[in-house]
């Protein structure tokens, strides 16, 4: 049987929210890049940012700690 | 016809030659550092749209603008880069905020001092219903702050001041007022045209909310951009609708900022000269830049007290100013001292009304105009010694 893998992608609602989020991860150490939003997930902007290196719980914690603006955070099963 | 237009391009080759003395700051920065032809040649050469894609070209773009934003926002203390938002001038600004704010039965307060950039959008929203009051000033042209209570009233709902007169060169105590503002619960608007990198402006310790400027003077960018700082949570409603890069399926505009108040493609090649010229303005240091150009208008002002039949109009001892000098010279118009300056002298100077009909009623000045001096750090001492020099040989010429 075929384990499941997640990925995890930040949405945001626009563009300029998204290159802040981009610009905090380099700082933060978070690892991922910026990709157009995944057609399984609905967002107001078309950029997301996909995560490889944290957990959603793990990247959430860090994120309200430090205030930084996005809109939602999925787990997406690939 | 052939002879005339070899006589006009002789006449143009020979001025070429001839030194040119730009004393027109508070209209437009005449030189800029290097580092901002770099930046704005660097943009028109190669570049992708901002916020329109995932590809590199847009990406790079992107981030570039919103370098700018981070830079901006430091440079005015502001709090959220978010909430700052490019225009094409202080002018588009104001109009954003006070159009965006401003509804029919409120209630506004403005000075005599501003500039028309402030007095026609008020204007144009008196006409659809919102009620305007001046704050008055001295005949100097400092502005009686202590009235404002006086102009209080229920619906009042913003005060929207120029941080200095781009006549007189007077500065506005903006801590003053912005204490009022905030006892009576009331937003804050600067018109920081005239000021945003020739003095500190901190939107925190002043408690601005919305700090409207323009990129082309002492921010020493480009002409065609400038913008808005807002305090987070001040919503204005979007004066231009458009493209924006999300929500492409909403009918509205989307209601996140800097989005909401920037439909359409930005001035990428001017937010990223602005963002150059806030940089060395940064390295130089801002009050070093201020002390330079103070000097030169001071200066200047030392000079022009030597000159008979100049009336002088502002206040130069009451702290600190811009670098501005309007003045008159009796028994001749300001048009054709300017005109004399700047043909047979080659100094550069601005006459008239300068956009400011109040300031100029004040002055007492609203049927001759004055002649406008501004300075700036690149200003140097031969360009203010040739302009005294100029206007002195203008003046004895008809005494």
């Amino acid at each position: 049987m075929k384990e499941s893998k997640y990925s995890i992608c930040v949405t945001f609602y626009n563009t300029v929210e998204a290159i802040g989020f981009e610009r905090f991860c380099e700082k933060e150490g978070i690892i991922g890049r910026l990709i157009p939003l995944p057609t399984e997930i609905s967002a107001e902007c078309g950029l997301a940012f996909s995560c490889t290196s944290h957990g959603k719980e793990e990247l959430q914690e860090k994120l309200s700690s430090k205030g930084v603006a996005y809109l939602e955070i999925f787990a997406i099963c690939s | 016809m052939a002879q005339n237009l070899i006589c006009a391009e002789n006449m143009r080759r020979k001025r070429k030659r001839r030194k040119m003395y730009y004393l027109d700051y508070a209209s437009t920065g005449f030189k800029k550092p290097d580092s901002v032809v770099q930046a704005v040649a660097a943009a028109v050469c190669g570049g992708g749209n901002p916020g329109r894609g995932f590809h590199a070209p847009s990406l790079l773009a992107s981030r570039a603008v919103y370098e700018a934003r981070e830079t901006v926002c430091r440079f005015f203390d502001g709090e959220n880069s978010l909430w700052v938002a490019f225009t094409k001038n202080a002018t588009e600004a104001l109009n954003l905020i006070l159009f965006g704010l401003i509804l029919p039965g409120d209630h506004v307060i403005t000075t005599k001092l501003e500039h028309n950039s402030v007095l026609r959008p008020l204007y144009e929203l008196e006409r659809r219903g919102a009620k305007i009051s001046f704050l008055p000033c001295k005949e100097d042209g400092v502005l009686c702050v202590e009235k404002l209570p006086e102009l209080l009233q229920k619906n009042t709902k913003l005060v929207v001041v120029t941080h200095a007169s781009n006549v007189t060169g007077n500065v506005t105590k903006l801590k003053e007022i912005s204490v009022f503002c905030k006892e009576h619960g009331l937003l804050f608007v600067v018109d920081a045209a005239q000021t945003a990198g020739m003095i500190p402006i901190s939107m925190k310790e002043m408690n601005i909310d919305a700090l409207c400027f323009s990129g082309h003077k002492s921010l020493l960018g480009p002409q065609g951009i400038g913008g808005v700082c807002l305090k987070p949570g001040i919503i204005a409603t979007p004066l231009l609708f458009g493209g924006s890069g999300s929500q492409t399926f909403e009918k509205g505009q989307p209601a996140s900022m800097p989005v909401r108040l920037e439909a359409g493609t930005l001035n990428v090649p001017g937010i990223l000269g602005l963002k150059a010229g806030i940089d060395y303005i940064l390295e130089q240091g801002i009050e070093l830049l201020f002390k330079k150009a103070e000097e030169h208008m001071h200066r200047f002002y030392e000079g022009v007290l030597d000159i008979p039949k100049i009336q002088l109009f502002g206040a130069f001892d009451k702290g600190i100013r811009c670098s501005i000098i309007s003045l008159r010279v009796d028994g001749i118009s300001c048009g054709e001292v300017a005109d004399r300056l700047a043909n047979d002298f080659f100094v550069i100077t601005r006459s008239g009304f300068h956009c400011a009909p109040r300031m100029h009623e004040v002055l007492g000045t609203e049927k001759t105009g004055t002649i406008r001096f501004s300075f700036s750090s690149f200003t140097t001492k031969e360009e203010v010694d040739a302009a005294l020099l100029a206007l002195n040989k203008i003046v004895r010429s008809k005494v």
